[in-house]
């Protein structure tokens, strides 16, 4: 216990000035695990041999202080267990789903996904269909005052989620908005207006300002993007006034290799031709981040959390189980 | 901030750095009048705190919960609150010489930040936001009571003091009980706030630095309870350990912020 003490000690003090990955990596550690494995078969065996002495209590003088003290260390043996469950156990996905755009947990889907782990051999299936995403800002600025995403399950429910609102979607699965930026669709067009391509891009365009670019399989060029949401023309000059997707315009940089063939900025149907082809942006969409996390060990540290607290309050009722002070001489009597 | 609301946010701050200075001068040279009247200071400058709190809450539209000059102003009036209850209520009114210092350092901290309004942004909008912030301001404040009581224990007995024993009996008994209070609360304040994490972050501990710093610091104060409870510490060995524990608060409140970058516990938005 003391060598436990010392060493969680030591690594708490530690941890407190160091970035949360270098935290987790000792926590991979072998004599991380062993003085974990040793606290937790001691707390065990402790909780177990307590049990006596409960009952004892229980039965006589129906001290239930006493069974608030219990549960209370109980909650610590759930906090440990869960733990563990969530280290071997957790697994996190990361999705970007367009609006209209069905995801089928297909590999190509994922744009990350967590390393196997021992007890969840990869990410729990999923499907759904991003009906609607709703950003709002306040003012001009960028603060979100909602984030929310409208779903639609195969079975036909829907459902609702936002950015700290997650769905669960099994006791130990839930789903939860993270993020979400801009999809435009682009067509590519011959002379003769015959479309040769035409997809959604999910690109990483917000806020205003931050630029991403797109290939095409069969062509050489590469198209640099910028999203204006919400555009005026002042002076001649694209501005934007919003952050909100109102009259968006694509601010278009076409290269091919190292040779720029000039930019523009596009408003609504409106094409940019280059070398034989034409380019436009006719439709603007959201797309929206979504993670999928199983957790084995959320539901079992949150049991903890309420057995702990049933405990403290239980540790409130009756007397309390040490000396009091008395007055006058300043003595105290047990 | 408003050019009022300044005014009326440094006249609080005043009021109490006059109090805190009145309470000494009268404990240093034994005026205990200056000590029983500067509680009625206090008084005032809890007033005139609440009108703020009030204010700063009707001007942004929500509950002062975002940023550290908010959770200051708030937290700061928790712990002027429950001070004064304690004080006037253990009808030792020399406890708010130290504890109001920490309300003077949070608010005078959080005033040095960005003091703009800010809205709700959607990550806040949370009940478990307002549950884990409410049970932050309630252990704070009855951490910063009982390290108060502590600096005045010491300051009452020692070798070459003739304190009265009933007096130092009922310090005791507030440092004990505050620590009981604000472990219960910061339990319920790290439980929250882990709930509140795994919405918002998909993970419910993420060692993030202020989050295993305020899980140090309630096991500092569990430590403390078990050295009552079952070793018997009391008196001055207990009020030594209170001083000091309360380092680890203001450092999980306030300190990361200051000294690491990359927490996810940013109280500033925007």
């Amino acid at each position: 216990m003391v060598a436990a003490g010392l060493y969680y000690g030591f690594l708490a003090i530690w941890a407190t000035s160091s970035p949360p990955h270098v935290v987790q990596n000792i926590a991979s550690l072998a004599p991380f695990w062993i003085v974990y494995g040793l606290l937790l078969v001691n707390t065990a065996v402790c909780l177990w041999n307590r049990l006596p002495v409960l009952r004892r209590d229980l039965s006589s003088s129906r001290r239930w202080g006493s069974l608030g003290t219990y549960l209370f260390h109980v909650a610590f043996f759930f906090l440990a267990v869960g733990f563990v469950l969530t280290l071997l156990g957790r697994q996190e996905a990361s999705v970007w789903a367009t609006v209209g755009e069905p995801f089928e947990s297909r590999p190509d889907q994922f744009r990350s996904a967590s390393a196997p782990r021992m007890m969840a051999p990869g990410v729990p299936a999923l499907s759904f269909e991003v009906e609607r995403i709703t950003p709002e800002f306040w003012r001009d600025e960028l603060l979100f005052t909602t984030l929310e995403a409208d779903l639609r399950f195969p079975s036909g429910s829907t459902a609702t989620t936002r950015i700290n609102r997650p769905l669960w979607v099994s006791p130990a699965t839930f789903l939860r908005m993270s993020g979400f930026g801009y999809t435009p669709r682009y067509e590519l067009l011959d002379r003769d207006g015959l479309i040769l391509d035409s997809a959604f891009v999910k690109l990483n365009v917000f806020p205003p300002g931050q630029r991403d670019y797109f290939t095409l399989p069969d062509f050489p060029h590469r198209f640099y993007l910028e999203v204006m949401p919400d555009v005026a023309i002042e002076e001649g000059v694209p501005v934007n006034r919003s952050l909100n997707l109102a009259i968006p315009a694509v601010a278009l940089h076409v290269h091919r290799g190292r040779l720029d063939l000039g930019r523009a900025v596009l408003v609504g149907a409106q094409a940019y031709e280059f070398e034989g082809l034409r380019l436009r942006f006719p439709e603007i969409r959201y797309w929206g981040e979504f993670s999928i996390v199983r957790d084995p060990g959320a539901p079992v540290v949150f049991l903890g959390y309420i057995v702990g607290l049933v405990g403290l309050l239980l540790k409130l009722t009756g007397r309390r189980p040490e000396a009091e002070w008395s007055a006058g001489r300043g003595e105290h009597h047990g | 901030m408003g050019e009022w609301f300044s005014v009326a946010f440094w006249a609080c701050m005043t009021i109490y750095a006059v109090v805190v200075a009145a309470q000494i001068f009268g404990q240093v040279f034994n005026k205990p009048r200056w000590v029983e009247r500067a509680t009625y200071g206090v008084a005032g400058g809890l007033a005139l705190h609440t009108v703020l709190v009030a204010w700063r809450w009707i001007e942004t539209g929500h509950v002062p919960t975002i940023g550290n000059f908010e959770n200051g102003l708030v937290g700061g009036w928790f712990i002027v609150v429950m001070t004064l209850w304690a004080g006037w209520k253990q009808r030792y009114p020399l406890l708010a010489a130290g504890a109001l210092p920490f309300a003077l350092i949070i608010m005078g901290g959080g005033a040095m930040s960005d003091t703009s309004a800010r809205p709700m942004v959607a990550s806040l909008q949370s009940f478990w936001l307002y549950i884990h912030i409410f049970f932050a301001w309630l252990a704070y404040g009855a951490y910063t009571v009982s390290c108060g009581a502590a600096v005045v224990y010491l300051t009452k007995s020692g070798k070459n003091k003739s304190a009265d024993g009933e007096v130092l009996g009922r310090l005791d008994e507030l440092m004990f009980r505050s620590v009981v209070f604000g472990f219960i609360t910061d339990a319920i304040m790290i439980a929250s706030g882990s709930i509140w994490a795994k919405n918002l972050w998909g993970s419910y501990w993420s060692w993030d630095p202020v989050e295993t710093w305020s899980l140090l610091s309630w096991l500092i104060y569990g430590l403390a309870l078990h050295l009552r409870i079952t070793m018997g510490w009391r008196g001055r060995k207990l009020a030594w350990l209170l001083a000091f524990a309360i380092v680890g608060v203001l450092v999980s409140f306030w300190g990361v912020n200051l000294v690491m970058e990359g927490s996810l516990h940013v109280f500033n938005v925007g």
